[in-house]
């Protein structure tokens, strides 16, 4: 799934890692399309409530998610740092709007562990694992789940 | 006699012994004022697990008391991994959790998960008057061979217990994680291996997920 360089038996994974609040997050660096600044977002009545929108990406139409909601924290305003990251979801090509992106990390197989189970469980339902970063926790999502729309967050 | 006891002990605190009175309701049949209602014989039916009185209980214990939302807990030190004091930011929350979930600390080199105690212990009707972690947590107590952190107001004191100061609860189906009550301490001791048993997988101990309480 992820772009894999083997290293002995420790397989190393690329991640592109962006910021809600003061926690970081990670998502696979291959479907990752491309990263944009706000562009303007046109509201679509109806859409689930965690959709934020629609864009205009070079002629094509794309959904912008709302990942603040989705992840179910506080709303906040577009700034100069809010970027849309936009992914290949299956067919799809879809939007997320997070509140800065920062790098792209070297992560060793060895490195990621389990989000531990809580309840039944509403906590990992985007996690796909946690790693340790100098700066913090790098919180590994599933981008299958958070884009699945089972849940309008 | 000892319903009298407990009302008037309603009486003088808060509203907060009303469920330590319920708590001590659940352990001995005889403060267990709903026998009137209950069947005459007393079902045997076990539970598969988190029956009776634990292990260490069968001699001297000690154990750790410490407070969530001005409810006294207690966690018996064998069972204890250890203690850290709360810091803003040492918490990391995770995305799409449930409110008692607060995030992964860091301990012992792991990340564990970290749940608000008051708002998992504290019955449904008490929920409301919780407040805001933010403004509560000070320390929190791992258990399960630090697999697990419970976050809590405070901590009291270490206490030294003998099995006959507590009483014990004969068969959980709720609140599966209380082993029994001290009365002397007004405290509910837990029994933490089956407390993170329940954080994994126990729903039917967690808030909002049912009000049927055992001894009916």
């Amino acid at each position: 799934m992820n772009q894999q360089v083997q290293s002995g038996n420790d397989p190393v994974t690329e991640w592109v890692t962006f910021r809600l609040d003061a926690e970081k997050y990670g998502i696979d660096v291959m479907r990752v399309r491309e990263v944009l600044r706000n562009t303007e977002i046109a509201p679509v009545p109806g859409a689930p409530g965690f959709v934020l929108g629609i864009i205009n990406l070079r002629g094509n139409v794309v959904t912008v998610i709302d990942t603040r909601k989705r992840f179910g924290l506080a709303p906040k305003d577009i700034d100069e740092s809010s970027r849309i990251v936009i992914l290949e979801a299956g067919d799809e090509v879809v939007g997320m709007l997070v509140d800065s992106v920062a790098e792209v990390v070297d992560l060793r197989a060895s490195s990621i562990e389990t989000a531990p189970n809580v309840g039944n469980d509403e906590s990992a339902k985007f996690i796909q694992g946690v790693s340790n970063l100098d700066d913090g926790l790098l919180i590994l999502v599933d981008l299958n789940k958070l884009l699945s729309g089972e849940d309008d967050g | 006699m000892e319903r009298d006891k407990l009302h008037a002990l309603v009486a003088e605190k808060d509203a907060l012994s009303v469920y330590f009175e319920a708590l001590l309701r659940e352990a001995p049949p005889e403060l267990d004022i709903e026998t009137i209602t209950a069947p005459a014989i007393a079902p045997v039916a076990a539970p598969v697990r988190s029956e009776g009185r634990p292990a260490w209980g069968d001699e001297t214990f000690q154990a750790l008391l410490f407070r969530v939302n001005g409810l006294t807990l207690a966690v018996p030190l064998v069972e204890l991994s250890g203690v850290q004091e709360w810091e803003d930011g040492k918490v990391t929350p995770l995305p799409g959790h449930v409110p008692w979930y607060l995030g992964l600390m860091q301990y012992r080199e792991r990340n564990v998960p970290v749940v608000d105690t008051a708002q998992l212990v504290m019955p449904e009707d008490r929920q409301a008057n919780i407040r805001p972690w933010q403004e509560r947590l000070r320390h929190v107590v791992f258990i399960a061979d630090g697999t697990w952190g419970l976050a809590c107001d405070e901590l009291a004191e270490v206490v030294t217990l003998r099995p006959d100061e507590v009483r014990w609860r004969t068969s959980r189906t709720r609140r599966r994680w209380l082993a029994g009550t001290v009365i002397e301490h007004m405290c509910a001791l837990l029994d933490p291996p089956v407390f993170a048993d329940v954080l994994a997988s126990g729903l039917e101990d967690m808030p909002d997920a049912g009000t049927q309480d055992e001894g009916e």
